[in-house]
């Protein structure tokens, strides 16, 4: 008995080698270990045997049933597996893959909105204005009154005596601060337009501007507020400076410079030599800004920044020529 | 403003290594932007100085500020020289307009020997970037340069009277000294002999009067004079001279005086004169000074920094303020040469100046945590823009100016109000005249120049404002819009994706994943007769929200893209999508609503029409939703064919209805039919035939 019980294992196994597909296997399944199998069959037999056999007998077969399904398990999966690979026989994985198509946002919007983030992030609301605006906004409540010197400091798209292209995104403050009162902390992003055009200026570029006030704003918070964006920006080992200039519309005024980051300060053509790059220009809010839009000078204090996006980016991917951005070339734009 | 360094070290007693000394400026304010070596081992710095430094537009002047940063001495002295009488002097000298010209002095010198300045004194200048005309008028340069004070030297013998007046004279010429014949008009200011205009006051002076080889007696004037006035005479004229920037910023009044000694002593010293001047001075309005309290608290609240009280009474005094202490305040004077402190502020800036921006504390703010405004619209188009690139668009940011032609490219109608484009008054080309009414010009030009370079296959947007005029002294409309255009193949050439080019449904597949995207609800698109001029006919379609057009979609006109240089050899269209963001953004938001997901399986039948080709889809679903079949739940187009076997000016539909309750799961006989039905008047309705 015991040797017919090898020889139907031994005939199992070959077979379940042999199969070449998932039919034959569960054939082979049922064949052997099926209600109508062998091994059941064999099992039937049992009563036939001598007592004291049958135990030795019974744990035999099911030992043989045990391992036989395990094997048509095994084979099973190698089957499955085979089937799969023949299916993407000779599949070249470095071919390109079937993306869809995606655009880019231009270098500009990518650095205006990293700008912008970095001012969210520290608590200031992004407000927006008019474009074209009126010489009161522009130019009177920022302490810039006709014929004065500091208007050449900005050239000027006239629409009429009294309408022009805003020069910078200042008036949004003078508007912002017009309808709300302090606590205030907003920028200002936006196109700003002055009648120039060479390989550093292009007739039409885009500035962010800031505003904090409040009560207790002092010049030290313009310095810790400012070098925290650069070295944001930047990178955090980036050296910042402050130094005076003038700005019809804040007092103390400063521009602030940071170590060039293509010579990392040691002098180069991009920073004339000098080590340092003007990036930013800053000051206390001046008084008169405020008397001009009915704050209370003597309360409130606060700081005002403006910076150029086109600047900015141009230092950080290295673009030489302003002019590029606007071309709105695609071998250009896709590189960003 | 170039400042020699030898010259420099004359007024100021600073040992200094040039280096240094430019840091030190730049981080005082005063700019330096070059440093040059000359060949005799001089150097010449360039400062750049700001409109509020009036006084540092001389060797003086940074000599001052060399001497309050280093705390080293000015070598300056003032020396007033001495008055003659009315009687005694020369000329008569009258101020009719004293607010327009506070004081006026002079002196008169006799028997000048007018030849060229010395070597030393040309190359001075020639270092400063003055051109050297003759001993007398480069004394006066010399002084300019030194002091500040702008002069100027008449022949006191081609004057009439001899007499001066300033006065405005509209009406009268005058030819200056650079040739050119000028009129005088409102209030610009002229100095004026007996009889005519011989300067225009502060700006140039007259060349009848002008020092010559031939001069013998020789009226030097040195005058303060309004700057707001001499600054509407130099803008009216567009002439913009030394004296006329140094005038309109503001010269120190008291210097007239020191200035006309100054010179004189110059040209005794280089041989020009021999004797002794006279001097007169009409002080007509004397200048005053401001009092001016510094509060140390306030001092200390606005740079975030306490400095000793006796640190800022020196710095102060060291910029030539008088201080006097009182409690909780400095009662500060500023000297006469520094017009731009006018108040409190003007003193704390001076503070921080000297004392150094980078000594000052630098600190992040403590701010109360406020939300100040909703959700901007800036937020929006940043996340649509976003969008867009996601969906294989590229943005593109143009100048927001082009030319009329530009706009006139696209044909609009008379009366319609992209026609109203804002003009600049002082463009910087006529290419860049006006400023845009629509976006479409500029992404047409953005394919002209890409295709001209290579670049086919073109997927771009733009989102930005455009502007209506309204009319003289308002601020025009803005409004936000929103551009697609799309030219050249659909997929970059590669063996994943079909050659097709792009076609209308490509924008209109924009427009819906924009719709979409923002959640917009009763926003459709209307096809109709009357189109967009710059659409080829039958290809385009509005936008429409509430009723209000607010955009459209179609195929740009061949005669359209011509003007704009595109080249219209591909067989393939020029595709756009123009819409108004604002709109956009004032369009219902479509708050997504919950429904419970279907427990029951749905039937889906398919039918295939052959339908003549004018019936749109859009009247094919609007019919099928008029039946309110039993059942339907939804249709969809999955086929549209025509061609062979497809009888020519008709099209096949092929058809899907799903048909579902929401109760129990429907069975066959539940639902033919209604469909049936449903297929039957098709037919009937439209003229329709199954297809086999």
């Amino acid at each position: 008995m015991l040797d017919r019980l090898n020889a139907i294992r031994e005939q199992a196994i070959s077979a379940i080698a042999a199969s070449a597909d998932i039919a034959a296997l569960e054939k082979i399944e049922t064949d052997f270990l099926g209600r109508k199998g062998v091994l059941t069959s064999l099992l039937r037999t049992l009563g036939s045997l001598p007592a004291e056999q049958r135990p030795q007998f019974g744990s035999a077969v099911n030992a043989i049933k045990q391992e036989l399904a395990a094997g048509i398990a095994k084979r099973r999966q190698e089957l499955k597996d085979t089937v799969s690979s023949v299916k993407i026989a000779g599949l070249d994985v470095t071919l390109p893959g079937r993306s869809l198509p995606l655009g880019r946002l231009h270098p500009i919007t990518q650095v205006l909105n990293e700008v912008c983030d970095i001012f969210r992030q520290m608590g200031f609301a992004v407000a927006e204005g008019p474009e074209i605006e009126l010489d009161f906004y522009n130019f009177e409540a920022l302490n810039i009154p006709a014929n004065h010197p500091a208007r050449d400091m900005q050239d000027t798209f006239y629409v009429d005596e009294k309408v022009l292209l805003r020069t910078h995104t200042s008036p949004i403050q003078v508007r912002t601060m017009e309808r709300l009162q302090p606590p205030l902390r907003i920028i200002a992003p936006g196109k700003v337009y002055r009648c120039d055009s060479d390989v550093t200026h292009t007739p039409m570029f885009h500035q962010v501007e800031g505003l904090m006030v409040d009560t207790d704003i002092s010049f030290a918070f313009l310095k810790g507020t400012l070098t925290h964006f650069i070295q944001h920006f930047f990178d955090s080992k980036t050296s910042v400076r402050f130094r005076p200039s003038f700005f019809p519309f804040t007092e103390p005024s400063a521009e602030v410079d940071i170590q060039c980051v293509i010579c990392r300060g040691k002098g180069c053509r991009v920073c004339s030599d000098t080590g340092w790059l003007e990036v930013l220009g800053a000051g206390m809010v001046h008084p008169a800004v405020f008397r001009s839009i009915g704050y209370d000078a003597e309360r409130y204090t606060g700081f005002a920044f403006g910076l150029g996006i086109e600047r900015f980016t141009m230092l950080r991917y290295g673009i030489d020529d302003i002019r590029l951005f606007y071309e709105n070339d695609l071998r250009f734009l896709r590189q960003f | 403003m170039k400042i020699l360094t030898s010259w420099l070290k004359e007024f100021v007693d600073c040992d200094v290594p040039v280096t240094k000394l430019a840091h030190d400026l730049t981080m005082a304010g005063l700019e330096v932007e070059a440093i040059e070596q000359l060949a005799d081992g001089d150097t010449v710095i360039e400062v750049s100085i700001t409109p509020n430094r009036p006084d540092c537009l001389s060797v003086l002047g940074i000599a001052r500020d060399v001497s309050a940063i280093y705390s080293c001495p000015l070598l300056y002295r003032v020396e007033l020289p001495s008055l003659a009488t009315t009687s005694d002097f020369a000329v008569s000298i009258r101020i009719d307009a004293p607010e327009l010209c506070p004081r006026y002095a002079a002196a008169s010198l006799s028997g000048v020997t007018i030849a060229s300045s010395p070597d030393w004194l040309v190359k001075r200048l020639a270092a400063c970037g003055v051109r050297a005309i003759n001993n007398v008028v480069d004394a006066t340069n010399y002084v300019m340069l030194e002091l500040g004070q702008p002069l100027h030297a008449f022949d006191l013998d081609l004057l009439n009277g001899p007499g001066i007046v300033v006065k405005t004279a509209p009406g009268e010429r005058l030819t200056t000294l650079d040739g050119k014949d000028r009129v005088l008009e409102g209030d610009m200011l002229a100095i004026c002999d007996m009889k005519m205009p011989v300067a225009i006051a502060g700006v140039m002076g007259g060349a009848d009067s002008e020092v010559t080889e031939r001069t013998r007696n020789v009226l030097l004037e040195a005058a303060f004079f309004n700057p707001d006035s001499i600054r509407r005479t130099s803008k009216m004229l567009r002439l913009s001279t030394e004296a006329s920037y140094r005038f309109e910023r503001g010269v120190d009044p008291e210097l007239p005086l020191i200035a006309l000694k100054r010179t004189v002593e110059l040209l005794q010293r280089i041989k020009a004169f021999k004797d002794d001047a006279l001097y007169f001075d009409n002080y007509a309005v004397r200048q005053e000074l401001p009092i001016i309290p510094l509060r140390t608290a306030r001092l200390a609240g606005l740079l975030g920094l306490s400095i000793p009280v006796q640190e800022v009474i020196a710095i102060l005094a060291r910029l030539g303020v008088k201080v006097q202490e009182s409690t909780e305040s400095l009662i500060c004077i500023p000297p006469s040469f520094r017009p731009d402190i006018r108040e409190e502020i003007d003193l704390v800036e001076e503070v921080a100046r000297i004392y150094n921006y980078d000594r000052l504390t630098t600190a992040m703010p403590k701010a109360v945590i406020a939300s100040q405004q909703p959700e901007s619209r800036w937020d929006q188009e940043r996340r649509l823009k976003e969008f867009l690139v996601s969906q294989g668009l590229t943005e593109c940011i143009s100048y927001s100016f082009c030319s009329p032609e530009e706009l006139a490219g696209l044909s609009f109608v008379e009366g319609d109000i992209r026609t109203a484009a804002v003009r600049l008054q002082n463009p910087l080309t006529e290419e860049l005249s006006v400023m845009r009414t629509s976006l479409v010009p500029c992404l047409l030009s953005a394919l002209a120049r890409n295709n001209a370079r290579g670049m086919n296959e073109v997927k771009i947007f733009e989102l930005g404002r455009v502007f209506y005029d309204q009319g003289r002294g308002m601020l025009p409309v803005e409004e936000r819009r929103c551009a697609v255009l799309f030219a050249g193949p659909r997929y970059t050439s590669s063996w994943a994706w079909s050659k097709d080019a792009v076609d209308l449904f490509d924008v209109k597949g924009i427009f819906e994943n924009i719709v979409r995207f923002m959640r917009l609800e009763a926003v459709s698109l209307n096809a109709s007769s009357r189109q967009e001029p710059f659409y080829l006919p039958g290809t385009s379609a509005w936008i429409v929200v509430d009723g209000r057009q607010i955009g459209s979609i179609g195929c740009v006109a061949p005669v359209v893209l011509e003007r704009f240089n595109i080249r219209t050899d591909s067989k393939t269209g020029v595709f756009v999508l123009d819409i108004s963001f604002d709109g956009l953004c004032e369009a219902r938001y479509a708050r997504p609503v919950f429904k419970a997901l279907p427990k029951y399986p749905a039937i889906s039948r398919d039918a295939a029409i052959i339908i003549a080709d004018e019936i749109s889809w859009k009247a094919v679903q609007e019919f099928i939703a008029s039946q309110h079949t039993n059942y339907l739940e939804n249709v969809t187009l999955f086929d549209l064919y025509t061609g062979k076997p497809i009888p020519k000016g008709y099209k096949s539909m092929g058809l899907r209805m799903v048909y579902r309750s929401m109760e129990r799961t429907l069975m066959e006989e539940d639902i033919a039919n209604g469909h049936q039905g449903l297929v039957d008047s098709l037919i009937q309705h439209f003229h329709a035939q199954l297809r086999a």
